[in-house]
């Protein structure tokens, strides 16, 4: 829950991995769990008060058919991260809003945070390491390597909700339907939320 | 698909998973290297010879890439024949090609309108095997020669190869027709060879250099520009004739500020002087030209005061230049040219360019024009490609003399759009910019509404993107293998293989990836006889006798077959129809055309009006490089250049901002003055490339102005199929309103009755043999 206490391991885990398959191009699993509910219901238990999250179901309920769910996700997709005319869509890797570049020094930087924990970047995927969907799934295994939050944290600061805000100013305002401008506030407001839970925690404490 | 939220938790959520765990230890820095702040620490683990692809012309480069694989500098290979290390702006800032965030990133396949930019990412199944469908049906419905192939640089070779397969004779690149064809026309009908490239001038050895509108120094080839710079240095004279003060100019001895369209009325009057002076290579013209008569009765009346009057030159400066040639002959270096589609009478004006270089005797001699060389490169492995029907581009038809290689890229969209000889239903634009390399990008686009299928592979989602109906993004230069580049201008040929420096981003995959799965579902493995790209580099590279793996660590074989001289002590064989250079062209006065060149003066300036002029910058190639971040900061946008006497005749000052408005009331973006006293009064010069439609280039969409979009007639080289593009004429508006000389009025109602200038109306045919040999050299 978003104004709650921080949630147990195994929930958190799930949470991350759910965020980075969200952020990820759609794909039949996740159209289909739009479409049975999981998702909408997904999201809601982590911010219920949410009034978007209703929008959301209704939007979903419009749809006869998980086909038709799919290609729409995926035209808004490409459309919102990938390319779109005449606006200009919002690109899902940080160095684009810090460098202004793919593989700009931000990514790098990232790159040394996965190595230092013994990852890289699979070679069958074909995403920038700084990608939104790659950084979510980083905090889903460090979850599991070490629960502790300091680290977890400052990630999150550092390489995710630094850049969230324009990233979403052009969600909003490129998005031709909800799902998109729901999902990615509830990521945030989850995030922004275990930042807030942390640092009142350890309230003095320097990340 | 089905799943409650009890599985959902318990399944752990969903699949996901572009970590893998790191195996071994870091990479350690192998070869260090203190590199400049701003590197942030990064250290160079790899350096990684291969050749560019910011230009056409392929420097040799080294790529520096960090543990991460990211590339973190471009430097010159040293080991380069011609360029030495040496690298240009736009070879240094190739990294921002790569990690452009605008770059196309996946495969896309049109959801909305043509042009409306709504798409869909598809996976490269899902993209290759509609393209191959579409592409059956379309053959088995109207043939093969339905598909229109439009490559551009060695890239494309490999689904060129995959469209002869196919069976199409459709196959066209802007670099004959909208750039260099006519000069290899001219060149081929005079000596027997076209010119090639880079062009084969013997910088080296040259006494005297002559360059009619050449603009070295802003159309950047960084071997050229050395070599150039060395001859300078060493001595050599220079000649430039230009409407515009350009960097050569600034060079030369004589600068010849000609009116613009009439440089052919120049060249015979130089002959005239040379011939009626006696200060030509007797010798040289006795043994191995025909038609020295003639072309003396020809010139008579051509005297430097009469091109005086046509040229607005000063006869003596005409006369003084003529006898600098005579003076330095044989070692006179004429530049053929580059882009020389100007006027519509290109042909004959290299025809022109090529009978003074033999006059002169420097065609095949130290000093002028040294001969190309064959390197031992084993031809593509392909199957046995099936005869093509008829071309709809009217190369060797309607254009006698265009080549049936490189094709007529005006023409194909003339047939797709008139369905006339055939309907055209398929385009494949791969690596070309249709609509700002080609002009008349309305009837380009109304050409592309007639279509079934339109298919874009590039780099950059340039404007024509928004009208495809499928987008494959093509992997940059610096991230693929391609077909061997062999340099046979060079006095040392020389072979390079290109290699990638960084994985591919995203989902861009190589051409060579794309033709060769292509040819799997057009059922065409036939034309793919090899397994990996670097089984089929090893196979190119056995007549040199090396392997890839040999070649890898410096990039560059090079093959050394002796000096590009004739060897005059020895019979010499012209590649003409006689055997010799041919002054007077039988083979033209056969086809109903002068044989020899006659100068044909150009529609004058309409008053109030200026001619349009364009050329090169050294930071940008073409309309490609607008949206690179370092090339932007360099060169945002162009400039207009107008005399700075007519500015002030007109009111107009330096740096401010107007419109262009051409012959059909065709509006330019905004374009800042720069006065100068250096251009002719009747014309105005931009820069070519700039105000891309495309609002996926971030950087380059609406910055300057676009001197394509102002083209919307030209006048078509009859020999050919060139299109001269500089009979477009534009007036300033300022504020909205326009700005002219007193009593000048709008042009647009009379020029909006004629909508093309001429078209051929003959339908004849040369043997093939006449148009083929030296054409598929790429690039422009």
């Amino acid at each position: 829950m978003i104004n709650g206490e921080f949630m147990g391991q195994k929930e958190r885990e799930i949470i991350y991995k759910t965020f980075s398959k969200l952020c990820y191009y759609p794909d039949e699993e996740l159209a289909g769990l739009l479409k049975n509910g999981v998702i909408t219901e997904f999201l809601m238990s982590l911010d219920p008060e949410n009034k978007e999250i209703q929008k959301l179901e209704e939007w979903v309920d419009s749809f006869n058919s998980t086909e038709k769910l799919l290609e729409e996700l995926q035209v808004e997709y490409t459309s919102l991260f990938i390319t779109n005319f005449p606006s200009v869509p919002a690109p899902m890797f940080k160095s684009y809003y810090f460098e202004n570049e793919i593989l700009g020094e931000s990514t790098e930087k990232i790159m040394d945070i996965y190595e230092q924990y013994n990852f890289k970047v699979s070679d069958l995927m074909k995403e920038p390491a700084d990608h939104l969907a790659i950084l979510l799934e980083f905090i889903y295994r460090i979850i599991q390597i070490d629960n502790t939050y300091y680290f977890q944290i400052k990630f999150i600061k550092d390489e995710i909700l630094s850049w969230m805000t324009p990233f979403k100013e052009s969600v909003d305002s490129a998005s031709t339907n909800v799902f998109y401008p729901t999902t990615i506030e509830t990521i945030i407001n989850y995030l922004k939320n275990e930042v807030t839970q942390y640092e009142t925690k350890f309230a003095g404490a320097e990340l | 698909m089905s799943i409650s939220r009890r599985e959902f938790i318990k399944r752990g959520a969903l699949t996901a998973g572009a970590l893998t765990i790191l195996s071994g230890t870091t990479v350690k820095g192998l070869n260090k290297k203190n590199f400049p702040k701003g590197w942030k620490g990064r250290q160079r683990v790899k350096e990684i010879p291969s050749i560019c692809e910011m230009c056409f012309w392929r420097c040799g480069i080294l790529g520096n890439v960090d543990k991460h694989g990211k590339l973190l500098k471009i430097d010159g290979n040293p080991n380069h024949p011609l360029t030495e290390g040496r690298l240009c702006a736009r070879g240094n800032a190739g990294h921002k090609l790569a990690y452009d965030p605008d770059r196309l990133k996946y495969p896309l396949m049109r959801v909305g309108k043509r042009g409306e930019g709504k798409f869909k990412r598809v996976s490269w199944d899902e993209a290759l095997d509609f393209m191959a469908e579409k592409l059956k049906k379309i053959k088995a419905e109207y043939g093969a020669e339905a598909v229109g192939f439009f490559p551009h640089g060695i890239q494309a070779r490999f689904f060129e190869h995959l469209m002869k397969g196919f069976g199409t004779p459709n196959i066209v690149e802007p670099a004959f027709a909208q750039c260099r064809g006519s000069r290899d026309v001219g060149y081929k009908l005079t000596f027997g060879n076209s010119v090639g490239s880079p062009e084969p001038l013997d910088f080296e050895n040259t006494d005297l250099m002559v360059f009619i509108g050449t603009h070295i120094g802003e159309n950047v080839f960084t071997g050229q520009n050395l070599q150039f710079a060395n001859a300078i240095e060493r001595g050599a004279k220079l000649i430039v004739v230009d409407p515009r003060f350009s960097v050569a100019a600034a060079k030369a001895d004589y600068w010849l500020p000609i009116k613009p369209g009439t440089d052919t009325a120049l060249l015979l009057a130089w002959m005239h002087v040379l011939i009626y002076e006696n200060r030509y290579d007797k010798e040289y013209i006795r043994k191995y030209a025909i038609g020295f008569d003639q072309l003396k009765k020809h010139v008579k009346d051509f005297t430097p005061e009469w091109a005086s009057k046509i040229t607005g030159l000063p006869a003596s400066l005409i006369l003084d230049t003529a006898r600098e040639m005579g003076k330095y002959y044989p070692k006179v270096g004429i530049h053929p040219g580059r882009h020389v589609a100007w006027y519509g009478n290109d042909s004959q004006r290299a025809r022109a360019m090529a009978i003074l270089t033999a006059l002169l005797g420097s065609y095949g001699r130290p000093g002028g024009i040294y001969l190309s060389s064959k390197i031992p490169a084993p031809k593509y492995p392909s199957g046995k490609n099936p005869k093509p029907g008829p071309r709809a581009d009217g190369a060797g038809t309607v254009y006698p003399f265009g080549s049936r290689g490189l094709g007529i890229t005006n023409g194909l969209i003339d047939a797709t759009y008139d369905e006339d000889p055939y309907p055209i239903k398929a385009w494949i634009v791969y690596s070309q910019n249709v609509l700002q390399s080609i002009p008349d990008p309305w009837k380009t686009k109304e050409a592309i509404d007639k279509l079934d299928l339109f298919v874009v592979v590039d780099i950059m989602p340039m404007e024509q993107y928004l009208y495809a109906d499928l987008v494959l993004p093509e992997a940059t230069y610096l991230e693929r293998y391609d077909d061997l580049y062999t340099v046979k201008n060079a006095k040392k040929p020389f072979a390079a293989i290109r290699q990638p420096i960084i994985d591919p981003l995203y989902e861009a995959k190589p051409g060579w990836w794309i033709a060769k799965e292509t040819a799997k579902r057009l059922g065409l493995e036939e034309h793919f006889q090899w397994e990996t790209i670097e089984e089929y580099l090893d196979y190119r590279l056995s007549g040199l006798g090396k392997t890839l793996q040999q070649v890898q660590a410096k990039g560059i074989v090079v093959y050394d077959k002796g000096t590009p001289y004739y060897d005059f002590s020895k019979p010499i064989h012209f590649k003409t129809r006689s055997g010799k250079i041919e002054l007077y062209s039988q083979t033209l006065k056969d086809y109903g055309f002068d044989p020899m060149p006659v100068y044909e003066p150009v529609e004058e300036v309409p008053k109030g009006y200026f001619r349009l002029t364009y050329g090169r910058s050294p930071v940008h190639s073409f309309a490609r490089s607008q949206n690179n971040e370092i090339l932007h900061g360099y060169m945002p946008e162009n400039e207009l250049w107008i005399n700075s006497t007519v500015a002030n005749q007109l009111g107009l000052s330096d740096g401010e901002y107007v419109r262009l408005e051409n012959q059909d009331g065709i509006l330019s973006n905004n374009i800042r003055l720069k006065v100068t006293p250096g251009i002719h009064p009747e014309a105005v010069f931009m820069v070519h490339g700039f105000d891309q439609k495309s609002p996926a280039l971030r950087l380059a969409y609406k910055h300057g102005a676009s001197d394509n979009y102002l083209m919307s007639r030209v006048n078509i080289d009859p020999l050919s199929g060139g299109t001269g593009m500089r009979v477009n004429f534009v007036r300033i508006i300022k504020n909205g309103q326009p700005v002219m000389v007193s009593g000048a009025e709008s042009i647009v109602p009379k020029f909006k009755k004629n909508t093309k200038t001429r078209t051929p109306k003959k339908r004849i045919v040369v043997p093939q043999a006449a148009t083929e040999a030296g054409e598929s050299e790429e690039g422009c």
